[in-house]
């Protein structure tokens, strides 16, 4: 199964890029919660395997935070519907009694959007304490 | 794994979209963790939790959305929707900012359950009186079940005249110190009266909180000001809580504050009397126990209480306060409220028949939702939310509707209930505004939500074949129309006979043309009063003779008292042993100056006047009572004597002159004045030219030669006019809402057969192929719309001679129960019927059966 068509990969380096040397005022969207970066994100890493489980798990793994899984649900839902992720049924695990399982995945509103607002908060913290550490230039 | 019941139970709580991916994610989380059923029943369980908290509200939006574009899409429905519903809910809004204050408001004291009215009472006649015993007030309040009683004397006061002049004049009810304690209120500013206060006899009022704040700027200076008339004085010592009422059987007099009268407690004489009391029960003491109290109390103090000549001595009656307060307004007021509740209910049925039409014309669109998944509750949501939208922007058009008409409402109140009338927005109607929204949409909104929803996607897809949806039509329909009929019949039998009742005391011939007749009163500076009859009774005519010169007066004559007015002269007597009347003295000239009619026999003359001759015009009523089978013709020349007065001869009859439309003639001797007897002519009769108004100060200008140093005037239809204010408000009032209902029962018996007839097409259509002729079929429809109508109005029968026994109290001389106009409301109700049915029958007697039948 393939994460995304070429076409679709295609445009999502341009969108990289763009985000990446635009020096311009980022283009504003929609806020994401803090939940819903943690999950986008978690969908990023899990790649193909990005499933209601592991999404928590990793949630907790990483950063500590326990989400229930109401809340999980509830996020995906929620970043389903403004277009961020989309969703289709896997086909049933080769083990006895296997199920299928929703498999989530970014779609490339998703992967701008948690882009822009981690370039949005990198710059906010750059040259504070929370900033990430600059190399010092030789 | 197979998944156990109390898992599928669980996974039914998940919303749809999320079961199996619930299902199948707690499988395989179980599995990793090694976890039975009963984990996975009860995360599940918590998933459903908080999926349904969050997807719960984000539902009803878009249900709500959803909900108001389809209404917006069909503006006809909608307008029609909240058209019938803003007049059923803004007829009720409209009432209860009249009823609010009577019924339902709570009474501003505390724990009013155990306040109750102390009032004298005449068992064998039902009679309450003003004056208690002041032994039955004193012991009453050391009787055991009595924390304590209070006295409020409302027919005295203390009128205090403020600056400036123009302002109006203060009056302060006369009350007794504990009067506060026994209400547990307490002053906001200063003190409230103590006993010491009472001992001590000090002159002290409190204000009204609405007086301090309007007139005294809620200045805290105000204690310790001193309120003055001509004769006495009261300090001020304390101001009210705002909104604080006296409580007091009338509740209509407006009042500024109390004062206190030490006198109304002390006892003098056991005789003496002070004013009804207001008792506070102890906790626990029933109304029925303190009442056998009293009963005991009273019995004990009968023989010192007892008048010369009385074979029993005076009783009290104990009533809860709030029904003592408005115990005049109360069954009118309930009576209001039910009819206005009928034009909401008529309102809310309408819209029920309204959207059960249109239900069927939206059957597809919910089969849509249905087979995309939408649950049967979903679906409800969506169409009561709707009905729901409707409401609440029904409820706002009413509350417009209520601002902007308040002052016509007001002018519609009778004067006894208007302060009572709460005016403008105040929280409380704002939330029956929304209760009166969320009742009427789960009245109207329910059964159409059901029976929209219950659709099959089959017949769905059949559309338009035979038999479609009849299983829900014949109930629904049948209920509809029976229910719009029953309560129409009730409205409209409740407009015709306050209508009817307000007509004939409208017709009531009063005895005298109030239009145009003015009423003066003279003080008389010129003449020493009380003294010489014949040089008082030479000024009066003087005056009128002046009077009579005035260009824009028509006539003058002078009477005691104008029998009009209420009351009645100083002088009366019992005439020939038989009958008892009052003796007006009065000038020639007055007959005609009152306009009132001569029956038999003449006027008073100028010449029975100057000769005093012994002389006497009788009303119809005491002729009647003195000489019952003496034509009128045959009274005149009749000879009245009585005891202390000179024997008379009847020269005519005038009719009977009564003071209000709904009082009866009353028996009246009218004799030329005389010297010979006290002068009182306080009252002057002038019919002014072409109803013209009177200057009165150039009057008092023109009279000051005579020595007159003030001159008043009224008109004299005034307590006539007053008289017919309530039933005026009544006829108005049930008149419009039984117009209301008429026109809404109409609306919807028209929808309902409209609905009908849309759903019968493919009937009709096999009817007219059949060959019934289109007579056939509009006598089909209209005998199918009037059926329930008729039974209906049977059910509205009973409901509204039932409701006849309350109504019987608010009209006159009407009996509510009248079969002939009974007859007639159903008779108007059945054409109605028949006319709202016409339309829709013409539209089926119309149906091209080659059209309808090629559909199916």
């Amino acid at each position: 199964m393939v994460i995304c068509k070429p076409s679709m990969a295609g445009r999502l380096v341009d969108v990289y890029n763009a985000a990446q040397h635009s020096n311009m005022t980022p283009a504003p969207v929609s806020l994401l919660g803090e939940v819903e970066q943690m999950v986008l994100l978690a969908i990023l890493r899990l790649g193909d395997e990005a499933y209601a489980v592991p999404i928590r798990a990793v949630i907790k793994r990483e950063t500590g935070v326990d989400l229930s899984r109401g809340t999980i649900y509830v996020t995906l839902e929620r970043l389903e519907r403004k277009g961020y992720v989309t969703s289709w049924f896997s086909d049933p695990q080769a083990v006895r009694g296997g199920k299928a399982r929703r498999i989530f995945q970014l779609k490339p509103a998703g992967v701008t959007a948690i882009k822009a607002v981690k370039r949005g908060l990198d710059r906010l913290a750059e040259g504070t304490v929370a900033g990430p550490a600059r190399e010092k230039k030789a | 794994m197979r998944r156990r019941p109390l898992v599928l139970l669980a996974l039914r709580l998940v919303p749809r979209f999320w079961r199996d991916t619930v299902a199948s994610d707690l499988d395989i989380e179980a599995r990793a963790l090694g976890r039975g059923s009963l984990w996975i029943a009860w995360h599940t369980l918590l998933v459903a939790a908080r999926l349904r908290s969050t997807t719960l509200g984000d539902l009803m939006w878009t249900d709500l959305r959803y909900g108001v574009r389809s209404l917006l899409k069909s503006p006809g429905f909608t307008a029609a929707a909240i058209l019938t519903l803003t007049l059923g809910i803004g007829a009720n809004l409209v009432v209860f900012s009249v009823v609010d204050r009577v019924l339902f408001r709570p009474l501003p004291f505390a724990d009013v359950d155990r306040l109750v009215f102390v009032s004298p009472f005449d068992p064998e006649s039902g009679n309450r009186y003003y004056r208690l015993a002041k032994p039955l007030f004193v012991e009453g309040r050391r009787l055991p079940g009595i924390e304590d009683m209070a006295s409020v004397a409302l027919g005295s006061g203390f009128r205090a005249a403020t600056e400036p002049a123009t302002a109006p004049t203060l009056t302060l009810t006369d009350v007794t110190y504990n009067l506060l304690d026994v209400l547990g209120v307490w002053p906001v500013l200063g003190r409230g009266f103590s006993r010491a206060d009472a001992e001590g006899r000090r002159a002290v009022a409190m204000l009204s909180h609405e007086v301090w704040v309007a007139r005294f700027n809620a200045d805290p200076d105000v204690i310790g000001l001193m309120l003055t008339n001509a004769r006495a004085r009261r300090e001020v010592i304390g101001v009210l809580p705002p909104d604080f009422v006296v409580p007091a059987m009338n509740w209509s007099v407006e009042r500024h504050g109390l004062s206190l009268n030490p006198d109304l407690m002390t006892t003098a004489t056991p005789r003496d009397g002070t004013a009804p009391g207001v008792a506070r029960l102890l906790p626990g003491v029933s109304l029925r126990e303190a009442q056998a109290q009293f009963d005991a109390l009273s019995v004990r103090l009968d023989p010192d209480l007892r008048q010369p000549g009385q074979d029993r001595g005076p009783r009290v009656l104990l009533q809860p306060v709030r029904h003592g307060m408005f115990w005049l307004a109360i069954d009118y007021m309930w009576l209001v409220s039910a009819a206005a509740a009928m034009v909401g209910l008529l309102g809310c049925v309408n819209l029920s028949s309204l959207l059960l039409a249109r239900g069927r014309s939206r059957a597809q669109q919910v089969a849509l939702r249905a087979s995309l998944g939408a649950t049967r509750a979903r679906l409800m949501a969506t169409e009561f939310l709707q009905v729901l939208s409707v409401s609440v922007v029904a409820a706002a058009c009413s509350l417009v509707l209520i601002v902007w008409l308040s002052a016509s409402v007001t002018t519609l109140v009778p004067e006894i209930y208007r302060s009572l009338v709460i005016d403008g927005l105040d929280g409380r109607l704002l939330g029956a505004a929304a209760i009166a929204a969320l009742i009427s949409s789960a009245i109207a909104g329910l059964m159409p939500a059901w029976t929209a929803t219950r659709v099959s996607l089959i017949q769905v897809m059949q559309q338009g074949a035979p038999g479609a949806a009849r299983a829900s039509r014949g109930r629904s329909r049948g209920v509809i129309l029976g229910v719009e009929a029953a309560i129409g019949l009730v409205l409209v039998a409740g407009a015709a006979f306050a209508t009817r009742s307000f007509i004939g005391l409208v017709a009531t011939d009063v005895g005298f043309n109030p239009a145009g007749l003015q009423i003066l009163r003279i003080e008389p500076g010129g003449v020493p009063r009380g003294g010489d009859n014949a040089a008082e009774l030479a000024y009066f005519r003087r005056v009128i003779e002046n009077l009579r010169r005035q260009p824009g007066i028509e006539r003058a004559a002078g009477i005691d008292v104008m029998p009009s007015s209420g009351m009645v002269p100083m002088t009366g007597a019992e005439w020939n042993g038989r009958a008892r009347s009052g003796i007006w003295q009065i000038t020639e000239d007055l007959v005609p100056t009152i306009e009132a009619s001569v029956v038999a026999g003449r006027d008073i003359s100028r010449a029975d006047v100057d000769e005093e001759r012994p002389v006497a015009l009788v009303s119809r009523t005491i002729a009647r009572q003195l000489w019952p089978d003496v034509s009128d013709q045959d009274v005149v020349g009749q000879v009245l004597s009585a005891p202390g007065e000179p024997q008379r001869h009847v020269i005519g009859i005038i009719n009977d002159i009564r003071n209000a439309p709904h009082e009866p003639g009353q028996p009246m001797v009218l004799i030329p004045a005389s010297s010979q007897r006290d002068i009182w002519f306080l009252e002057l009769a002038v019919r002014t030219r072409g109803g013209r108004a009177l200057d009165v100060e150039d009057l008092q200008r023109d009279l000051a030669g005579l020595g007159v140093t003030s001159v008043t005037s009224r008109a004299a239809g005034g307590r006539i006019r007053s008289a017919l204010e309530q039933p005026r408000a009544q006829a108005i009032i049930f008149g419009s809402f039984g117009a209301l209902g008429l026109l809404l029962a109409a609306f919807g018996l028209f929808a309902v057969a409209s609905f009908d007839v849309a759903l019968r097409r493919y009937e009709m259509g096999v009817r007219v192929a059949l060959g019934a002729s289109a007579r056939q079929i509009r006598g089909l429809v209209v005998r199918d719309a009037v059926r329930p109508v008729v039974v209906g109005s049977a059910a509205g029968l009973l409901i509204a001679w039932w409701a006849g026994g309350f109504m019987q109290s608010l009209i006159h001389e009407v009996d509510a129960r009248d079969p002939w106009t009974l007859a007639l409301v159903i008779l108007t109700l059945v054409a109605t019927a028949v006319v709202a049915a016409w339309l829709p029958a013409g539209r089926a007697a119309r149906t091209d059966p080659a059209v309808v039948l090629r559909q199916s």
